[in-house]
């Protein structure tokens, strides 16, 4: 493993960058080999240094929900670490301890971080403990079970004796790791369930924090890229003279995603590409607009398709009432706030990348396969990410590839970093599926879901992926249904279909997943049954729910719900709420939606959040990820859209494909629910899902129409700032 | 030509077209990185500096649009977390998630208070227009109110 001390300065000349050399980077290294007492690393991804530091390499990306803190949280609990001498690091190794512990290769997504990390975390730190105590016995000659520790200290309550952790790494790390280790009772816990400040506060407020964008080599040259402006267009030719008369031009270049201009700058880059002339064969795809797909996905829903949930009889004749209703959802893009780059240096026949990415493991594998350089001979060296919401675990590694694929193509002997500009961003795909749902429900005398039909209309996420196999089962993509599959409001009598038509528009995961639209679709169906039904959609829910095998912990968020937003008592008048409650990730979570109405305008009144997500590390991150996923999920609602017309995206930058905005954003008042689970699950992309329900039920109570369309159409209603 | 630049109290000379925006200048002329391309259309506010103290998006400003006078603050001007009241209120209320659009949120901030030293939720939602996906906007509008309470304690 690097030393640390090396990291760290590599990191700075990095980002001062111009005054330091490589070479000046590797000095303290090779100075402290031979100088200082060993560092102990008893696992690829923790290190204890002779000053006590602990050095914790990160296996999973931190997309901002702030797991850096948490995973260090996890590992320094069972360690007994002094929380002050705890720093992360950005994984730069692809050893096998960094793989995901359920997927087996290196990556991150689903809200899985902090879940799936937690026992190996805790086993690290409790193995990495108990080699530090028996380091101390054997010095000592007392026994180990009498030896305790805390804050980076190991002491013997007889004798008052105390070593620093950072004076047994030399011995420690000659020990072999015990075959067991016992883990904490959570009781003891002194780090976990601490809201600790995040520890990247500070970077992150004095713009210190080196971004994949901000990343700087000797020699850097930039890249700009024009991409097909038609999805599954190509390059038919180009003329790069007047391009290559431009100031700063080094290179044009060709690859099989468009045609790059490297500059000496990023703008000279982008300003020559202006003047580049290409021409581009559109393909099949350049007549077609959101329209025609509609047409397509409505023909779809009008008829029966592969059924992935049949149970019961479908007898409709014999239900008290029949529904039916649609709901529409638009492609979507991510739009993380730092455009795509990467940065990418060939040298002795290997490469190397810098970027944020999510997807290391998967990476490596696009970038052997597009470049011809074996896997061995690839490095990737994760930086902060300026978000990514799902864009940077690309399953083909586009923005990567691109990159590699430029530094291989000008030959020139510079690493560069390719920049996509916003738009490129926008307009290049890889949206969160557009999708239509349509239902029929024939309704008992109790006004329960008796007989439910329900077809999905919805592209494939999954298929021609290295995914497909993990998510493509029995000819349905899990990832069109999440979230509707298993709802656990469908009665006896059910049959889901699902159609999977496909285009050239290349669609992936986006924060929240499927559950952005069968979350709205399966609360916003239970909000109007309720309704119809003149039964309070609370009480509804809880009847539903009742009995039911796997619905305690909804049962419990509701219930949670129900107190915390004061939902027995009745609003003032003007005021129209909405509720809802979604299990995704592992986790539950619920909201109630509360809406003053005036003059047609709407504004909120309260938001309130119920969150179960087992196991809670950190109170205050978890909240501040509830809190703020209401400005994702806001902007799914008040505007955001990808249309085609032409074959291409109508939407290319924040102006016409809108964020919402600080003043339209609403306080929450989140609440965490103990269910009583032993481990943690699910945060970072539950709660965008269940607020949009629970904001349509709201909007549907102050304007008496019903929502079958998002972006939401308001008609003669406005959303009122702050 | 070469021109000059004052950025954080200092005097650079630059040597770049005329017409490159300033936020490029910033940084990959001068390497202060702290200060993010976001959009390239002065929509999202990533790229926002204090121009003579005044909250500036800089992604589609022209370095000759510069006054040669003009005094330039960056995010790496700013004293610090554990120094200016808006940088300390940011760290101590861990606002930031991804942490990109913050140093132009900082620096909006930073201008808002200096035109509203106490400013209302009006004031705060009409001065405060960076964008932020991670939607840290909740934590944004607290660490004002604190940065109040620090610079006046």
């Amino acid at each position: 493993m690097r030393s640390a001390h090396a990291a760290l300065t590599r990191r700075a000349l990095l980002r001062g960058a111009a005054v330091l050399s490589f070479g000046l980077a590797c000095a303290p290294r090779l100075l402290r080999a031979g100088s200082e007492p060993a560092p102990f690393t008893p696992r690829a991804l923790l290190t204890i240094e002779a000053d006590d530091t602990v050095h914790i390499v990160m296996p999973h990306a931190d997309l901002g929900s702030g797991i850096y803190t948490g995973l260090a949280q996890i590992l320094a609990e069972e360690l007994d670490a002094d929380w002050d001498k705890v720093v992360t690091e950005h994984l730069e190794s692809l050893h096998d301890d960094f793989k995901h512990p359920q997927w087996g290769v290196i990556a991150t997504g689903a809200s899985t971080s902090v879940a799936s990390q937690w026992h190996n975390l805790r086993e690290t730190g409790a193995m990495a403990r108990a080699m530090l105590v028996a380091s101390a016995a054997a010095q000592w000659g007392v026994p180990v079970e009498r030896l305790v520790t805390a804050r980076s200290r190991v002491r013997d309550p007889v004798s008052g004796r105390e070593a620093r952790y950072g004076e047994l790494t030399a011995d420690a790390a000659r020990r072999t790791p015990p075959d067991t280790v016992t883990l904490k009772d959570p009781a003891r816990f002194t780090l976990v369930g601490r809201s600790l400040p995040r520890l990247d506060r500070h970077t992150k407020s004095d713009g210190s924090a080196v971004f994949g964008i901000d990343v700087h080599l000797p020699g850097l040259r930039h890249a700009a890229i024009a991409h097909a402006p038609v999805f599954g267009g190509r390059v038919a030719r180009y003329d790069d003279a007047a391009a290559r008369a431009m100031p700063g031009v080094e290179a044009v270049v060709e690859i099989p995603t468009g045609v790059a201009v490297v500059a000496r700058s990023w703008w000279q880059a982008k300003r020559a590409l202006e003047v580049l002339d290409v021409s581009w064969d559109d393909g099949d795809f350049a007549t077609v607009s959101s329209d025609d797909l509609w047409h397509e996905y409505a023909a779809l829903a009008a008829t029966d398709g592969p059924s992935f949930e049949h149970r019961g009889e479908l007898a409709f004749d014999t239900a008290t009432r029949v529904v039916e209703g649609e709901m529409r959802f638009p492609f979507l893009a991510h739009a993380p706030m730092e455009p795509l780059n990467a940065t990418a240096r060939l040298h002795d026949g290997g490469l190397e990348l810098w970027a944020g990415t999510q997807f290391q493991g998967v990476d490596v594998a696009n970038l052997a396969a597009a470049t011809g350089i074996a896997a061995e001979h690839i490095t990737i060296h994760t930086q902060w990410l300026g978000g990514s919401f799902g864009r940077r675990a690309a399953p083909h590694a586009d923005f990567l590839v691109e990159a590699a694929q430029i530094a291989q193509a000008a030959g020139l002997p510079h690493p560069v970093k390719l920049l996509w500009q916003r738009e490129d961003d926008v307009r290049g795909g890889l949206y969160r599926p557009m999708a239509l749902h349509r239902w029929k429900i024939g309704v008992d005398a109790a006004g329960r879901p008796a007989h439910w039909q329900h077809r999905v209309v919805c592209a494939s996420i999954s298929k021609g992926t290295p995914f497909e196999s993990a998510f493509y089962v029995d000819g349905f993509d899990r990832l069109s249904i999440e979230g509707l599959a298993d709802t656990l409001y469908a009665g006896a009598n059910v049959d889901f279909q699902l159609h999977t038509p496909s285009h050239p528009v290349s669609v992936c995961w986006l924060r929240g997943e499927a559950d952005t639209h069968t979350a709205p679709v399966v609360e916003g169906i239970v909000n109007r049954l309720a309704r119809a039904q003149g039964v309070d959609p609370f009480t509804y829910r809880r009847a539903l729910l009742h009995g039911k095998e796997g619905a305690a912990r909804m049962l419990g968020v509701l219930d949670g719900l129900e107190r915390a937003a004061d939902w027995a008592t009745t609003p003032p008048a003007g005021v129209f709420r909405g509720m809802a409650v979604h299990t995704s990730f592992g986790s539950v979570c619920g909201f109630v939606v509360e809406l003053a109405a005036h003059d047609r305008q709407l504004a909120f009144h309260r938001v309130t959040a119920a969150l179960d997500c087992g196991v809670v590390i950190n109170p205050d991150a978890v909240r501040a990820q509830v809190a703020s996923s209401v400005a994702f999920a806001l902007s799914m609602a008040l505007g955001q859209q990808i249309t085609i017309e032409n074959g291409r995206a109508v939407q290319g930058n924040f102006n016409d494909f809108p964020l919402a905005t600080l003043a339209q954003v609403p306080d929450v008042d989140v609440h965490l629910v103990d269910n009583g689970l032993d481990h943690p699950t699910g945060v970072g992309e539950v709660p965008v899902s269940p607020f949009l329900p629970a904001l349509a039920a709201a909007v549907e109570a102050a304007t008496g129409r019903d929502i079958e369309a998002w972006p939401l159409v308001l008609e003669d209603y406005t959303f009122r700032s702050a | 030509m070469p021109r000059t630049l004052h950025v954080n109290g200092n005097v650079h000379e630059v040597d770049v077209e005329g017409e490159t925006p300033l936020l490029w200048v910033l940084r990959d002329t001068l390497g202060l990185t702290g200060t993010k391309y976001g959009c390239g259309i002065m929509a999202c506010g990533a790229c926002t500096v204090l121009l003579d103290g005044v909250a500036t998006r800089t992604c589609a400003l022209p370095l000759d649009a510069v006054g040669a006078d003009a005094r330039i603050t960056t995010i790496e001007g700013l004293p610090g977390t554990a120094r200016h009241p808006v940088q300390q209120a940011w760290a101590e209320l861990s606002v930031a998630q991804c942490g990109y659009c913050q140093s132009g949120m900082i620096m909006s901030a930073v201008a808002l208070l200096a035109a509203h030293p106490q400013p209302n939720d009006d004031q705060i939602a009409a001065g405060m227009t960076n964008l932020c996906r991670c939607g840290t906007y909740q934590q944004v509008r607290r660490a004002i109110r604190r940065a109040v309470e620090l610079r006046d304690a």
